[in-house]
Protein backbone atom coordinates (compact mmCIF):
# COMPACT_ATOMS: atom_id res chain seq x y z
CA UNK A 1 0.00 0.00 0.00
CA UNK A 2 1.39 3.69 -1.24
CA UNK A 3 2.68 5.45 2.05
CA UNK A 4 0.01 8.04 1.52
CA UNK A 5 -2.43 5.91 2.08
CA UNK A 6 -1.19 4.03 4.85
CA UNK A 7 -0.91 7.80 6.49
CA UNK A 8 -4.42 8.15 5.72
CA UNK A 9 -5.58 5.15 7.52
CA UNK A 10 -2.96 6.09 10.62
CA UNK A 11 -4.65 9.80 10.20
CA UNK A 12 -8.49 7.49 10.97
CA UNK A 13 -7.46 5.22 13.66
CA UNK A 14 -5.93 8.19 15.33
CA UNK A 15 -8.78 10.35 15.00
CA UNK A 16 -11.94 8.15 14.80
CA UNK A 17 -12.28 9.29 11.75
CA UNK A 18 -15.17 7.00 9.82
CA UNK A 19 -12.55 6.23 6.39
CA UNK A 20 -12.44 2.87 4.97
CA UNK A 21 -9.61 1.46 2.57
CA UNK A 22 -12.32 1.75 0.10
CA UNK A 23 -12.39 5.51 0.22
CA UNK A 24 -9.20 5.90 0.09
CA UNK A 25 -9.16 4.50 -3.43
CA UNK A 26 -11.64 7.36 -4.35
CA UNK A 27 -9.38 10.25 -2.87
CA UNK A 28 -7.62 12.61 -5.27
CA UNK A 29 -3.35 12.80 -4.41
CA UNK A 30 -4.07 16.54 -2.86
CA UNK A 31 -6.81 15.31 -0.46
CA UNK A 32 -4.13 12.37 0.41
CA UNK A 33 -1.37 15.38 0.83
CA UNK A 34 -3.92 16.76 3.69
CA UNK A 35 -4.29 14.02 5.73
CA UNK A 36 -0.82 13.58 5.69
CA UNK A 37 -0.55 17.21 6.78
CA UNK A 38 -3.12 16.44 8.98
CA UNK A 39 -1.75 13.70 10.68
CA UNK A 40 2.02 15.68 10.87
CA UNK A 41 -0.16 18.31 12.84
CA UNK A 42 -1.60 16.04 15.45
CA UNK A 43 1.94 15.12 17.00
CA UNK A 44 2.53 18.78 17.56
CA UNK A 45 2.45 18.70 21.64
CA UNK A 46 -0.36 21.70 22.52
CA UNK A 47 -0.51 20.49 25.97
CA UNK A 48 -1.74 23.90 28.10
CA UNK A 49 -2.65 25.90 24.89
CA UNK A 50 -6.18 26.47 24.51
CA UNK A 51 -8.04 26.55 21.06
CA UNK A 52 -7.09 30.17 19.91
CA UNK A 53 -10.55 31.87 19.21
CA UNK A 54 -9.31 35.67 18.47
CA UNK A 55 -6.72 36.44 16.55
CA UNK A 56 -6.36 40.75 16.40
CA UNK A 57 -3.45 39.99 19.14
CA UNK A 58 -5.17 43.14 21.31
CA UNK A 59 -3.66 43.37 24.66
CA UNK B 1 10.41 63.53 -19.07
CA UNK B 2 7.42 61.99 -21.63
CA UNK B 3 3.93 61.16 -20.60
CA UNK B 4 5.12 56.84 -20.70
CA UNK B 5 7.35 57.79 -18.20
CA UNK B 6 4.94 58.65 -15.47
CA UNK B 7 3.85 55.23 -15.18
CA UNK B 8 7.47 54.22 -13.85
CA UNK B 9 7.08 56.77 -10.86
CA UNK B 10 6.47 55.68 -7.78
CA UNK B 11 3.00 56.53 -6.30
CA UNK B 12 4.67 59.62 -3.99
CA UNK B 13 6.33 61.13 -6.68
CA UNK B 14 3.64 60.99 -9.41
CA UNK B 15 1.53 62.66 -6.58
CA UNK B 16 4.78 64.58 -6.13
CA UNK B 17 4.66 65.95 -9.79
CA UNK B 18 0.47 66.55 -9.54
CA UNK B 19 1.92 68.91 -6.77
CA UNK B 20 4.52 70.53 -8.85
CA UNK B 21 2.35 71.21 -11.55
CA UNK B 22 4.87 68.49 -13.86
CA UNK B 23 1.79 66.62 -14.75
CA UNK B 24 -1.95 66.37 -13.96
CA UNK B 25 -4.12 63.12 -12.81
CA UNK B 26 -5.52 63.16 -16.17
CA UNK B 27 -1.92 63.20 -17.60
CA UNK B 28 -0.81 60.16 -14.97
CA UNK B 29 -4.47 57.95 -15.06
CA UNK B 30 -3.86 58.33 -19.41
CA UNK B 31 -0.50 56.99 -19.40
CA UNK B 32 -1.63 53.89 -17.14
CA UNK B 33 -4.48 53.65 -19.45
CA UNK B 34 -2.07 53.98 -22.57
CA UNK B 35 0.21 51.19 -21.34
CA UNK B 36 -2.46 49.13 -20.29
CA UNK B 37 -3.95 49.24 -24.00
CA UNK B 38 0.10 48.50 -25.29
CA UNK B 39 1.31 45.80 -22.89
CA UNK B 40 -2.08 44.01 -20.68
CA UNK B 41 -3.14 41.71 -23.28
CA UNK B 42 0.39 40.44 -22.97
CA UNK B 43 0.58 40.65 -19.64
CA UNK B 44 -3.21 39.05 -18.40
CA UNK B 45 -3.14 40.96 -15.66
CA UNK B 46 -6.81 42.35 -15.53
CA UNK B 47 -10.31 40.31 -16.13
CA UNK B 48 -12.16 44.30 -16.35
CA UNK B 49 -10.67 47.58 -17.46
CA UNK B 50 -12.92 50.79 -16.45
CA UNK B 51 -11.01 53.29 -18.66
CA UNK B 52 -14.41 55.81 -19.38
CA UNK B 53 -15.17 55.46 -15.67
CA UNK B 54 -11.03 56.23 -15.10
CA UNK B 55 -10.88 59.30 -16.82
CA UNK B 56 -13.95 60.82 -15.66
CA UNK B 57 -12.85 60.00 -12.53
CA UNK B 58 -9.10 61.70 -13.14
CA UNK B 59 -10.34 64.58 -14.47
CA UNK B 60 -12.39 65.11 -11.47
CA UNK B 61 -9.26 64.59 -9.34
CA UNK B 62 -7.33 67.14 -12.00
CA UNK B 63 -10.19 70.02 -11.27
CA UNK B 64 -10.11 69.24 -7.01
CA UNK B 65 -6.44 69.73 -7.12
CA UNK B 66 -6.37 73.09 -9.33
CA UNK B 67 -8.81 74.16 -6.98
CA UNK B 68 -6.49 73.35 -3.88
CA UNK B 69 -8.59 70.70 -2.60
CA UNK B 70 -5.86 68.05 -1.95
CA UNK B 71 -7.32 64.71 -0.59
CA UNK B 72 -3.66 63.65 0.01
CA UNK B 73 -0.85 61.17 -1.47
CA UNK B 74 -3.62 58.94 -3.21
CA UNK B 75 -5.59 61.73 -5.18
CA UNK B 76 -5.32 61.01 -8.80
CA UNK B 77 -3.17 57.66 -8.65
CA UNK B 78 -4.24 54.98 -11.05
CA UNK B 79 -5.20 51.78 -8.91
CA UNK B 80 -6.03 48.07 -9.61
CA UNK B 81 -7.78 45.84 -7.40
CA UNK B 82 -7.62 41.98 -6.91
CA UNK B 83 -11.24 41.21 -8.49
CA UNK B 84 -12.06 39.61 -5.15
CA UNK B 85 -12.46 43.50 -3.65
CA UNK B 86 -16.35 44.58 -4.24
CA UNK B 87 -16.49 47.39 -6.61
CA UNK B 88 -20.19 49.37 -6.66
CA UNK B 89 -21.61 49.20 -10.03
CA UNK B 90 -18.65 47.02 -11.31
CA UNK B 91 -18.24 43.26 -11.72
CA UNK B 92 -16.40 41.17 -9.40
CA UNK B 93 -15.68 37.55 -10.26
CA UNK B 94 -13.28 36.39 -7.59
CA UNK B 95 -11.73 34.88 -10.66
CA UNK B 96 -14.31 32.01 -10.94
CA UNK B 97 -16.57 31.25 -13.93
CA UNK B 98 -19.40 31.15 -11.46
CA UNK B 99 -19.40 34.42 -11.02
CA UNK B 100 -19.60 36.09 -14.12
CA UNK B 101 -22.01 38.78 -14.28
CA UNK B 102 -22.14 39.66 -10.96
CA UNK B 103 -22.19 43.25 -10.05
CA UNK B 104 -21.83 43.98 -6.53
CA UNK B 105 -24.20 46.79 -4.99
CA UNK B 106 -21.59 48.14 -2.41
CA UNK B 107 -18.07 49.08 -2.30
CA UNK B 108 -15.30 47.02 -0.05
CA UNK B 109 -14.49 49.16 2.36
CA UNK B 110 -11.07 49.80 1.73
CA UNK B 111 -11.69 50.60 -1.73
CA UNK B 112 -14.42 53.13 -0.38
CA UNK B 113 -11.85 54.38 1.80
CA UNK B 114 -9.22 54.36 -1.38
CA UNK B 115 -11.77 56.25 -3.14
CA UNK B 116 -12.88 59.10 -0.69
CA UNK B 117 -8.70 59.61 -0.35
CA UNK B 118 -9.05 60.29 -4.26
CA UNK B 119 -7.39 56.83 -5.91
CA UNK B 120 -8.94 56.02 -9.65
CA UNK B 121 -9.52 52.76 -10.22
CA UNK B 122 -8.37 51.84 -13.97
CA UNK B 123 -8.79 48.15 -13.39
CA UNK B 124 -9.87 45.00 -11.13
CA UNK B 125 -6.68 42.56 -11.43
CA UNK B 126 -6.20 38.35 -12.19
CA UNK B 127 -6.32 36.15 -9.84
CA UNK B 128 -6.55 32.66 -8.53
CA UNK B 129 -9.78 31.49 -8.45
CA UNK B 130 -11.29 32.50 -5.16
CA UNK B 131 -7.82 33.31 -4.32
CA UNK B 132 -7.26 29.47 -3.90
CA UNK B 133 -4.26 28.42 -5.50
CA UNK B 134 -4.83 27.86 -9.01
CA UNK B 135 -6.17 29.98 -12.00
CA UNK B 136 -9.70 28.74 -13.39
CA UNK B 137 -8.85 27.93 -17.15
CA UNK B 138 -10.97 30.45 -18.99
CA UNK B 139 -8.77 33.24 -17.35
CA UNK B 140 -5.51 31.80 -18.18
CA UNK B 141 -2.44 32.66 -16.16
CA UNK B 142 -1.33 36.49 -15.66
CA UNK B 143 2.55 36.77 -16.43
CA UNK B 144 5.45 38.06 -14.60
CA UNK B 145 6.82 41.41 -16.12
CA UNK B 146 10.18 40.78 -15.55
CA UNK B 147 10.18 37.55 -17.83
CA UNK B 148 6.80 36.77 -19.56
CA UNK B 149 5.64 32.86 -19.66
CA UNK B 150 7.39 32.97 -15.42
CA UNK B 151 4.92 32.55 -12.42
CA UNK B 152 4.09 35.95 -10.40
CA UNK B 153 3.98 34.11 -7.38
CA UNK B 154 0.81 33.44 -5.94
CA UNK B 155 -3.08 34.58 -5.82
CA UNK B 156 -2.37 37.77 -6.32
CA UNK B 157 -0.99 37.74 -9.63
CA UNK B 158 -2.38 40.38 -11.51
CA UNK B 159 -1.99 43.19 -8.93
CA UNK B 160 1.77 42.21 -8.92
CA UNK B 161 1.84 41.75 -12.65
CA UNK B 162 0.00 45.23 -13.39
CA UNK B 163 2.59 47.35 -10.32
CA UNK B 164 5.73 45.87 -11.55
CA UNK B 165 4.80 46.64 -15.28
CA UNK B 166 4.10 49.96 -14.48
CA UNK B 167 0.21 49.82 -15.80
CA UNK B 168 -0.71 51.23 -12.09
CA UNK B 169 0.83 52.85 -9.01
CA UNK B 170 -0.62 50.64 -6.30
CA UNK B 171 -2.45 47.45 -6.25
CA UNK B 172 -4.88 45.65 -3.51
CA UNK B 173 -4.50 42.08 -3.16
CA UNK B 174 -5.18 40.30 -0.44
CA UNK B 175 -3.19 37.39 1.37
CA UNK B 176 -4.33 33.88 3.12
CA UNK B 177 -0.60 31.89 3.25
CA UNK B 178 1.26 34.60 1.44
CA UNK B 179 -1.04 35.51 -1.73
CA UNK B 180 0.27 39.09 -1.74
CA UNK B 181 3.69 38.80 -0.16
CA UNK B 182 4.45 35.97 -2.95
CA UNK B 183 3.70 37.91 -5.86
CA UNK B 184 5.38 40.62 -4.53
CA UNK B 185 8.75 38.26 -3.83
CA UNK B 186 8.43 37.26 -7.38
CA UNK B 187 7.93 40.42 -9.39
CA UNK B 188 10.28 42.70 -7.33
CA UNK B 189 7.80 44.80 -5.32
CA UNK B 190 6.55 45.39 -1.37
CA UNK B 191 3.84 43.97 -0.62
CA UNK B 192 1.97 44.09 2.78
CA UNK B 193 0.27 41.64 5.04
CA UNK B 194 -0.58 44.01 8.09
CA UNK B 195 -1.27 42.81 11.36
CA UNK B 196 -4.77 40.61 11.54
CA UNK B 197 -7.39 42.99 12.55
CA UNK B 198 -5.75 46.13 11.12
CA UNK B 199 -7.82 45.93 7.39
CA UNK B 200 -11.12 45.66 7.15
CA UNK B 201 -11.60 42.63 4.92
CA UNK B 202 -15.72 43.72 4.40
CA UNK B 203 -16.54 43.22 0.73
CA UNK B 204 -13.39 41.19 0.13
CA UNK B 205 -14.91 37.53 -0.99
CA UNK B 206 -13.42 35.92 1.54
CA UNK B 207 -11.14 32.63 1.62
CA UNK B 208 -10.68 31.82 5.12
CA UNK B 209 -11.81 34.30 7.95
CA UNK B 210 -9.42 34.00 10.56
CA UNK B 211 -6.18 33.91 7.70
CA UNK B 212 -7.24 36.48 5.40
CA UNK B 213 -5.57 39.98 5.36
CA UNK B 214 -6.28 42.71 2.54
CA UNK B 215 -3.27 45.09 2.02
CA UNK B 216 -1.01 46.59 -0.71
CA UNK B 217 1.44 45.96 -3.46
CA UNK B 218 3.56 49.17 -4.57
CA UNK B 219 7.18 49.70 -5.90
CA UNK B 220 8.02 51.27 -2.61
CA UNK B 221 7.91 51.07 1.08
CA UNK B 222 6.51 54.80 0.73
CA UNK B 223 4.05 53.77 -1.32
CA UNK B 224 2.83 50.82 0.55
CA UNK B 225 2.81 52.83 3.98
CA UNK B 226 0.65 55.48 2.03
CA UNK B 227 -1.79 53.39 1.21
CA UNK B 228 -2.03 51.26 4.61
CA UNK B 229 -2.54 54.18 6.35
CA UNK B 230 -5.52 55.16 4.02
CA UNK B 231 -7.57 51.22 4.28
CA UNK B 232 -6.19 50.40 7.69
CA UNK B 233 -8.42 51.27 11.23
CA UNK B 234 -11.44 50.38 12.87
CA UNK B 235 -14.90 48.96 10.76
CA UNK B 236 -17.95 48.45 12.29
CA UNK B 237 -18.68 46.26 8.91
CA UNK B 238 -15.28 43.78 9.94
CA UNK B 239 -16.08 42.81 13.82
CA UNK B 240 -12.40 41.62 14.02
CA UNK B 241 -11.21 44.99 13.02
CA UNK B 242 -9.28 46.87 15.48
CA UNK B 243 -10.36 50.33 17.28
CA UNK B 244 -6.77 51.29 18.34
CA UNK B 245 -5.59 54.42 16.06
CA UNK B 246 -3.84 54.50 13.10
CA UNK B 247 -0.26 55.62 13.36
CA UNK B 248 0.64 58.17 10.40
CA UNK B 249 3.29 55.09 8.75
CA UNK B 250 4.63 57.92 6.08
CA UNK B 251 5.89 60.24 9.05
CA UNK B 252 7.97 57.59 10.75
CA UNK B 253 9.00 56.16 7.37
CA UNK B 254 12.92 57.88 7.80
CA UNK B 255 13.19 56.84 11.50
CA UNK B 256 15.98 54.27 11.05
CA UNK B 257 17.42 51.64 12.52
CA UNK B 258 19.93 52.35 14.11
CA UNK B 259 20.67 50.51 17.56
CA UNK B 260 17.01 48.73 16.71
CA UNK B 261 17.74 44.98 17.01
CA UNK B 262 16.70 42.82 14.37
CA UNK B 263 16.00 39.16 14.52
CA UNK B 264 17.93 37.20 11.41
CA UNK B 265 16.76 33.45 11.32
CA UNK B 266 19.14 30.69 11.99
CA UNK B 267 20.35 27.83 9.16
CA UNK B 268 17.28 25.82 10.15
CA UNK B 269 15.21 28.24 8.22
CA UNK B 270 17.06 28.76 5.85
CA UNK B 271 17.93 25.35 4.87
CA UNK B 272 15.76 24.63 1.80
CA UNK B 273 17.05 27.92 0.19
CA UNK B 274 18.78 28.46 -3.23
CA UNK B 275 22.27 29.80 -3.10
CA UNK B 276 20.80 33.11 -4.51
CA UNK B 277 17.97 33.07 -2.12
CA UNK B 278 20.89 32.95 0.81
CA UNK B 279 23.41 35.37 -1.23
CA UNK B 280 20.83 38.27 -1.31
CA UNK B 281 19.16 37.78 2.22
CA UNK B 282 22.88 38.25 3.58
CA UNK B 283 23.55 40.85 1.46
CA UNK B 284 20.18 42.59 2.62
CA UNK B 285 21.23 41.77 6.48
CA UNK B 286 24.50 43.34 5.55
CA UNK B 287 22.44 46.85 4.55
CA UNK B 288 20.89 46.57 7.77
CA UNK B 289 23.82 46.58 9.63
CA UNK B 290 25.31 49.21 7.43
CA UNK B 291 21.99 51.08 8.52
CA UNK B 292 23.17 50.37 12.32
CA UNK B 293 20.56 47.57 12.74
CA UNK B 294 22.32 45.14 15.78
CA UNK B 295 21.38 41.75 13.95
CA UNK B 296 21.31 38.56 16.29
CA UNK B 297 20.24 34.99 15.45
CA UNK B 298 16.85 34.14 16.24
CA UNK B 299 15.87 30.16 16.02
CA UNK B 300 11.45 30.70 14.90
CA UNK B 301 9.52 27.51 14.62
CA UNK B 302 9.75 24.65 11.63
CA UNK B 303 7.90 26.08 9.00
CA UNK B 304 7.44 22.94 7.28
CA UNK B 305 5.39 22.04 10.42
CA UNK B 306 2.83 24.83 9.87
CA UNK B 307 1.07 23.19 6.83
CA UNK B 308 -1.07 21.07 8.47
CA UNK B 309 -3.13 23.83 10.21
CA UNK B 310 -2.88 26.27 7.67
CA UNK B 311 -4.67 23.63 5.26
CA UNK B 312 -6.56 22.21 7.64
CA UNK B 313 -7.70 26.05 8.84
CA UNK B 314 -8.34 27.39 5.29
CA UNK B 315 -9.62 24.48 3.65
CA UNK B 316 -12.77 23.94 6.92
CA UNK B 317 -13.39 27.61 6.32
CA UNK B 318 -13.37 27.85 2.42
CA UNK B 319 -15.72 24.94 2.02
CA UNK B 320 -18.10 26.14 4.42
CA UNK B 321 -18.30 29.55 2.60
CA UNK B 322 -18.69 27.53 -0.96
CA UNK B 323 -20.63 24.72 0.10
CA UNK B 324 -23.62 26.13 -1.29
CA UNK B 325 -22.51 27.27 -4.31
CA UNK B 326 -20.53 24.82 -4.60
CA UNK B 327 -23.60 22.21 -4.60
CA UNK B 328 -25.52 24.49 -6.94
CA UNK B 329 -23.10 24.55 -9.40
CA UNK B 330 -20.44 22.25 -9.44
CA UNK B 331 -18.97 23.10 -13.12
CA UNK B 332 -19.21 26.79 -12.19
CA UNK B 333 -15.69 26.76 -10.50
CA UNK B 334 -12.83 25.01 -12.33
CA UNK B 335 -11.45 21.29 -11.61
CA UNK B 336 -8.31 22.33 -8.96
CA UNK B 337 -10.40 24.62 -6.84
CA UNK B 338 -13.14 22.08 -6.89
CA UNK B 339 -10.89 19.42 -5.74
CA UNK B 340 -9.25 21.68 -3.25
CA UNK B 341 -12.72 22.59 -1.55
CA UNK B 342 -13.80 18.96 -1.88
CA UNK B 343 -11.09 17.91 0.25
CA UNK B 344 -12.44 19.77 3.41
CA UNK B 345 -15.70 17.00 3.46
CA UNK B 346 -13.11 14.41 4.71
CA UNK B 347 -11.89 16.82 7.90
CA UNK B 348 -13.51 16.34 11.13
CA UNK B 349 -14.22 19.03 13.41
CA UNK B 350 -11.81 17.71 15.40
CA UNK B 351 -9.17 18.31 13.00
CA UNK B 352 -10.42 21.99 12.93
CA UNK B 353 -10.00 22.33 16.56
CA UNK B 354 -6.66 20.80 16.94
CA UNK B 355 -5.38 23.25 14.09
CA UNK B 356 -6.68 26.27 16.54
CA UNK B 357 -4.46 24.89 19.30
CA UNK B 358 -1.67 24.24 17.27
CA UNK B 359 -2.25 28.22 16.25
CA UNK B 360 -2.45 29.39 19.78
CA UNK B 361 1.03 27.40 20.82
CA UNK B 362 2.38 28.94 17.45
CA UNK B 363 1.67 32.30 18.24
CA UNK B 364 3.24 31.67 22.12
CA UNK B 365 6.35 29.98 20.18
CA UNK B 366 6.68 32.89 18.07
CA UNK B 367 6.24 35.62 20.70
CA UNK B 368 9.05 33.67 22.75
CA UNK B 369 11.49 33.80 20.03
CA UNK B 370 11.00 37.45 19.26
CA UNK B 371 11.86 38.55 22.99
CA UNK B 372 14.48 41.31 22.95
CA UNK B 373 14.27 41.79 19.14
CA UNK B 374 12.28 44.57 17.29
CA UNK B 375 11.63 42.22 14.25
CA UNK B 376 12.97 39.19 12.33
CA UNK B 377 13.82 39.26 9.12
CA UNK B 378 14.50 36.48 6.42
CA UNK B 379 14.13 35.14 2.81
CA UNK B 380 10.74 35.84 0.76
CA UNK B 381 10.84 32.76 -0.46
CA UNK B 382 13.61 30.22 -0.65
CA UNK B 383 13.60 30.18 -4.98
CA UNK B 384 12.94 32.91 -7.83
CA UNK B 385 10.35 32.55 -10.09
CA UNK B 386 10.17 29.93 -12.88
CA UNK B 387 7.36 29.21 -15.65
CA UNK B 388 4.33 29.08 -15.62
CA UNK B 389 2.78 25.39 -14.53
CA UNK B 390 5.89 24.33 -13.57
CA UNK B 391 6.00 21.53 -10.98
CA UNK B 392 10.09 21.16 -10.37
CA UNK B 393 12.82 23.71 -10.69
CA UNK B 394 16.27 22.84 -10.80
CA UNK B 395 18.14 24.38 -8.09
CA UNK B 396 22.06 24.96 -7.79
CA UNK B 397 21.88 21.32 -9.60
CA UNK B 398 19.05 19.61 -7.88
CA UNK B 399 15.92 18.66 -8.82
CA UNK B 400 13.18 21.00 -6.57
CA UNK B 401 9.61 20.17 -5.76
CA UNK B 402 7.87 23.38 -5.93
CA UNK B 403 4.42 22.75 -3.89
CA UNK B 404 6.25 21.75 -0.53
CA UNK B 405 7.95 25.47 -0.52
CA UNK B 406 5.17 27.29 -1.88
CA UNK B 407 3.85 30.02 1.24
CA UNK B 408 6.84 28.12 3.19
CA UNK B 409 7.90 31.40 4.86
CA UNK B 410 4.80 33.61 4.93
CA UNK B 411 1.65 31.33 6.12
CA UNK B 412 3.24 31.39 9.53
CA UNK B 413 2.46 34.83 9.85
CA UNK B 414 -1.45 34.34 8.72
CA UNK B 415 -1.16 31.85 11.48
CA UNK B 416 0.34 34.23 14.19
CA UNK B 417 -1.71 37.73 12.98
CA UNK B 418 1.90 39.16 12.77
CA UNK B 419 2.57 41.93 10.25
CA UNK B 420 4.96 40.82 7.85
CA UNK B 421 6.04 42.68 4.38
CA UNK B 422 8.00 41.43 1.58
CA UNK B 423 10.59 43.77 -0.15
CA UNK B 424 13.24 43.13 -3.29
CA UNK B 425 16.43 42.45 -2.44
CA UNK B 426 18.75 41.86 -5.42
CA UNK B 427 18.35 39.51 -8.53
CA UNK B 428 19.02 35.66 -9.34
CA UNK B 429 21.67 34.40 -11.60
CA UNK B 430 19.18 34.46 -14.67
CA UNK B 431 17.71 38.19 -13.85
CA UNK B 432 14.85 37.32 -11.77
CA UNK B 433 13.87 39.37 -8.20
CA UNK B 434 14.77 37.86 -4.62
CA UNK B 435 13.72 39.07 -1.80
CA UNK B 436 13.35 39.71 2.26
CA UNK B 437 10.12 39.54 4.10
CA UNK B 438 10.22 41.79 7.26
CA UNK B 439 8.16 40.27 10.32
CA UNK B 440 7.53 42.59 13.36
CA UNK B 441 4.96 42.58 16.18
CA UNK B 442 1.21 42.71 16.31
CA UNK B 443 0.09 46.26 15.41
CA UNK B 444 3.94 47.56 15.21
CA UNK B 445 4.09 48.36 10.99
CA UNK B 446 5.39 51.63 12.14
CA UNK B 447 8.99 49.53 12.83
CA UNK B 448 8.44 47.11 9.75
CA UNK B 449 8.57 50.11 7.38
CA UNK B 450 10.98 51.65 9.58
CA UNK B 451 13.28 48.74 8.36
CA UNK B 452 11.99 48.28 4.86
CA UNK B 453 12.76 51.82 4.30
CA UNK B 454 16.32 51.47 5.35
CA UNK B 455 16.91 48.26 3.25
CA UNK B 456 15.94 50.44 0.37
CA UNK B 457 18.48 53.54 1.61
CA UNK B 458 20.89 50.42 1.63
CA UNK B 459 20.26 48.44 -1.41
CA UNK B 460 18.34 50.59 -3.95
CA UNK B 461 16.50 47.70 -5.67
CA UNK B 462 13.03 49.53 -5.13
CA UNK B 463 14.82 51.69 -8.13
CA UNK B 464 15.15 49.06 -10.89
CA UNK B 465 11.68 48.19 -13.65
CA UNK B 466 11.46 45.68 -15.60
CA UNK B 467 12.54 45.77 -19.26
CA UNK B 468 9.69 47.17 -21.32
CA UNK B 469 7.75 44.58 -23.17
CA UNK B 470 7.29 46.30 -26.41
Amino acid sequence: MPREEETLLEYAKLTGAPVTPEDVKALTPDTLTLFTRIRAMWEIDVDGFEMATTFDRED
Amino acid sequence: MSRDDLCDLSLMDAAAAMRAGEASAVDVVGAALDRTERDGKALNCYLHVVAEAAMADAKARAEELADGRDRGPLHGIPVSLKDNVWTAGIPTTGGSVSRIGWIPKEDATLWARMKRAGAVLVAKAHLYEFAYGAVNPTFGHATNPWKPGYETGGSSNGSASSVAAGLCHASIGSDTSGSIRGPAAYCGLVGVKATYGLVSRHGVIPLSYTLDAAGPLTRTVTDAAAVLRVIAGYDPLDPTTSRREVPDYVAALEGGVRGMRIGMVTEETLAVCSRDARRTFADAVEGLRREGAVIVPVRIPDMMRLWGPSDVITTAEALEYHRDALARNPEGYGPAVRARLGRGFYMSALDYVRAQRVRARLIADMDAAMEGVSAVVMPGHPVGSHPIGAKFMEVDGKEVELAPISGLYTRMFNLTGQPAMTVAAGFNTTGLPMSMQIVARPFDEVTMFRIGRAHERAGGWHERRPPRLS
